[in-house]
């Protein structure tokens, strides 16, 4: 569940992002369409609770999360929020297994391994857990970082231009993977795109 | 999921091992420094311990204190032994070892002396028994396994204390090996005073049958003649008229007993010309004794206590090691010494620490550059990990983005620094140690000081921390920027 009210951004005095309303059940689908430079990534890290608005509130999951002390709000964004980045930001010094367990580290969770093995065996790469990143094709690498995002079971799932780098087929494949893991743990799910392929799998869509 | 800031070190492996090379460079150069001069120091102390005051011929403090005590540079001289019992019977003095120096066995030192001296080093015998009559020797424990002796062997000294003459005539055989003690006895073969001047007796007619070792002699500070000449020479700057008469009695007498001595010999004119020498000196003095005042008081010394019959006029200690029987004698009896008589009196303790500050000059230097080491090692510290830093700012908004909390990549940052540094404290001490006892073998084999690097000192703690605190103030500032990262405005510009 997400309610953002009267929000507004601006950069140096220039308002970059404006939205009056936005509310979002658990478990909904959300498109943010709009072309580069539109202020969808802008929004994005506002509801994942990256960066702080320059007016407006926003709740997520009930939670003000504005109104907690930053350090609160890592803590909710670790374990409530999965992150999916165009660039997919892989740490490069760990295996594809610690990737994944990363995120758990992160968030001062418990590090499951098993859950991470099992989560890499559900995007195809049970047989790359000890590989390097560097070692991975771009594709493997965007389902290593979806599992990743998805570790900690959140309850919204945000992803910025997922598709953009992928031809067809390869698009519907994450797309396909980010709705299952989405319902699969019951999160709200918001895309941030300008790719108009991907568009008729949302029942909401935001035009900014 | 393995540590991350491991992880980031072993990502640069040829920066890291430069950093901790240049750190635990730094950190080995104090290591050596702290382990030798804390051993140096201790050695010095230890093999003056109980030593009050050190009394020979005049010449350089120093030069008694090392020669007497330390057993490494030449003598300052001699002194005749019924001045020396003038001393050794002073009620301030509780206890007093004479010693007799002069030749050596295969670059060990032979000291003439009693009893007393290993006794005071708290030495005796593992296997035999100490010198008894002349020309019996007891090694010292080192000697003994260097020169692998075992009792009885033949010792044959050598003139001096480098390769000198041999005494082959005078054979000493060994009956005893002492207990090692970790001073400086362990490396000297002890013997008593009258074996010295046996030896010492005949290597000095054989120096004149030569008739060209005079020089040598000079240099080595042996038992030499001309010695005489310059103390009496003192004498009579300090007490003018009044002793005149007996000093040159006991030197007279000393004099014809050489003659007999050289008579049996027949070649005594390079000896008869030190002897006029000292005797023209005495002549010519009362002039110069005229125009400088003597400065103290004439009627201090007791002409009665050089008596010429108790003992043999050729025969001269090297020096005294003197213990006091009252904390008062310090302040009274070095002052008698050198004021009132031809020797010199040397407190060790007081030498001891002007060598360690002559020493420490040099040490500084090299403390120095261990420090200026240890900042380069920080610098570079510094610009590794603000670098690595740079590099890595998109893991740090992916590790925020993911729940790590501004503390959290901030710790990451400073963990990799301490890592480093402690690394380099850790290589640091390895290399110290191992160059402290790499350069102790070498000192053992090439001057007989005995230094090890299996020892610890507790500064190598606050080295420890030293090097912790370089690594954190390395690593503030690029975790200070950990810690501020942007993750937005990072992640946004993906």
């Amino acid at each position: 569940m997400i309610s953002v009210q009267n929000l507004r951004h601006a950069y140096d005095g220039t308002t970059v992002l404006e939205l009056d309303q936005l509310d979002l059940e658990q478990g909904g689908r959300l498109l943010i369409h709009g072309l580069s430079g539109s202020g969808k990534t802008t929004l994005l890290h506002v509801l994942a609770g990256l960066l702080r608005p320059t007016a407006g509130t926003v709740q997520v999951a009930g939670e003000p999360i504005y109104d907690m002390a930053e350090h609160a709000r890592d803590q909710f964004r670790g374990r409530r929020i999965g992150l999916v980045f165009q660039r997919l930001h892989l740490l490069p010094t760990l295996t594809v297994l610690d990737n994944v367990l990363a995120a758990a580290y992160a968030a001062g969770m418990t590090q499951d391994g098993a859950r991470a093995r099992d989560l890499l065996a559900t995007v195809d790469l049970a047989d790359k857990a000890d590989a390097y990143p560097e070692q991975l094709s771009y594709g493997q690498r965007q389902r290593v970082a979806i599992a990743r995002a998805v570790m900690n079971k959140p309850t919204v799932l945000l992803a910025d231009e997922p598709t953009a780098s992928l031809d067809g087929t390869r698009s519907q494949d994450v797309l396909d993977l980010l709705l299952a893991q989405a319902s699969e743990h019951n999160a709200t799910l918001i895309v941030a795109t300008h790719d108009e392929r991907i568009r008729d799998a949302f029942n909401t869509v935001l035009e900014v | 999921m393995k540590s991350l800031p491991l992880s980031y070190l072993r990502r640069r492996p040829l920066g890291t091992v430069l950093n901790v090379l240049l750190l635990g460079l730094g950190i080995a150069t104090i290591v050596v420094l702290l382990l030798l001069s804390r051993q140096v120091e201790e050695n010095l102390t230890r093999d003056a311990e109980g030593i009050n005051l050190v009394v020979g011929a005049k010449g350089s403090p120093l030069q008694l204190i090392l020669s007497s005590i330390y057993h490494v540079d030449a003598p300052t001289g001699n002194i005749p032994v019924a001045e020396a019992q003038q001393i050794m019977t002073n009620p301030m003095v509780k206890k007093a070892i004479p010693l007799a120096l002069g030749d050596n066995y295969r670059g060990y030192r032979i000291v003439g002396t009693t009893a007393a001296y290993p006794e005071h080093y708290g030495t005796a015998p593992a296997e035999g028994r100490l010198w008894d009559g002349t020309l019996e020797v007891t090694a010292g424990a080192q000697v003994a396994q260097e020169l692998n002796m075992s009792i009885g062997d033949e010792v044959v000294s050598s003139h001096g204390f480098g390769d000198g003459d041999t005494h082959g005539d005078h054979p000493m055989s060994v009956v005893g090996i002492l207990e090692p003690t970790g001073t400086v006895v362990d490396r000297l073969l002890l013997t008593s005073v009258e074996t010295v001047w046996e030896v010492h007796g005949a290597h000095a007619h054989d120096d004149h049958e030569d008739g060209h070792h005079d020089d040598e002699h000079h240099q080595d500070g042996e038992h030499s003649h001309d010695d005489h000449g310059d103390d009496h020479s003192h004498d009579d700057d300090h007490h003018g008229d009044d002793h005149d008469h007996d000093e040159k009695h006991s030197h007279d007498e000393k004099h014809s007993h050489d003659e007999e001595h050289h008579d049996d010999h027949s070649h005594d004119d390079d000896h008869h010309d030190d002897g006029e020498h000292s005797h023209d000196d005495h002549d010519d003095e009362p002039t110069v004794a005229a125009s400088a005042p003597p400065p103290g008081p004439p009627g201090l010394q007791i002409p009665g206590m050089i008596s010429s019959e108790d003992y043999d006029p050729s025969a001269e200690y090297t020096s005294l090691l003197i213990e006091y029987a009252t904390p008062m004698a310090a302040a009274t009896l070095p002052r008698f010494i050198n004021t009132q008589t031809n020797m010199q009196a040397a407190a060790p303790a007081f030498q001891t620490a002007r060598l360690l500050g002559l020493l420490g000059f040099g040490l500084d230097a090299f403390r120095v550059f261990g420090f200026v080491l240890i900042a380069v090692a920080a610098l570079s510290l510094f610009i590794g990990l603000y670098n690595a830093l740079k590099d890595r700012t998109y893991d740090i908004a992916i590790l925020r983005s993911m729940g790590a909390s501004r503390g959290k990549v901030m710790q990451h940052v400073l963990t990799e620094g301490l890592l480093l540094a402690l690394g380099g404290a850790l290589l640091g001490l390895v290399i110290g140690h191992l160059a402290a006892e790499g350069l102790g073998q070498f000192l053992e084999t090439a001057q007989g000081v005995s230094l090890t690097g299996a020892t610890f000192v507790p500064e190598e703690l606050l080295l420890v921390g030293l090097a912790v605190v370089v690594g954190a103030v390395a690593a503030l500032l690029p975790a200070v920027l950990a810690y501020r990262t942007d993750i937005s405005g990072v992640l946004a510009r993906g």
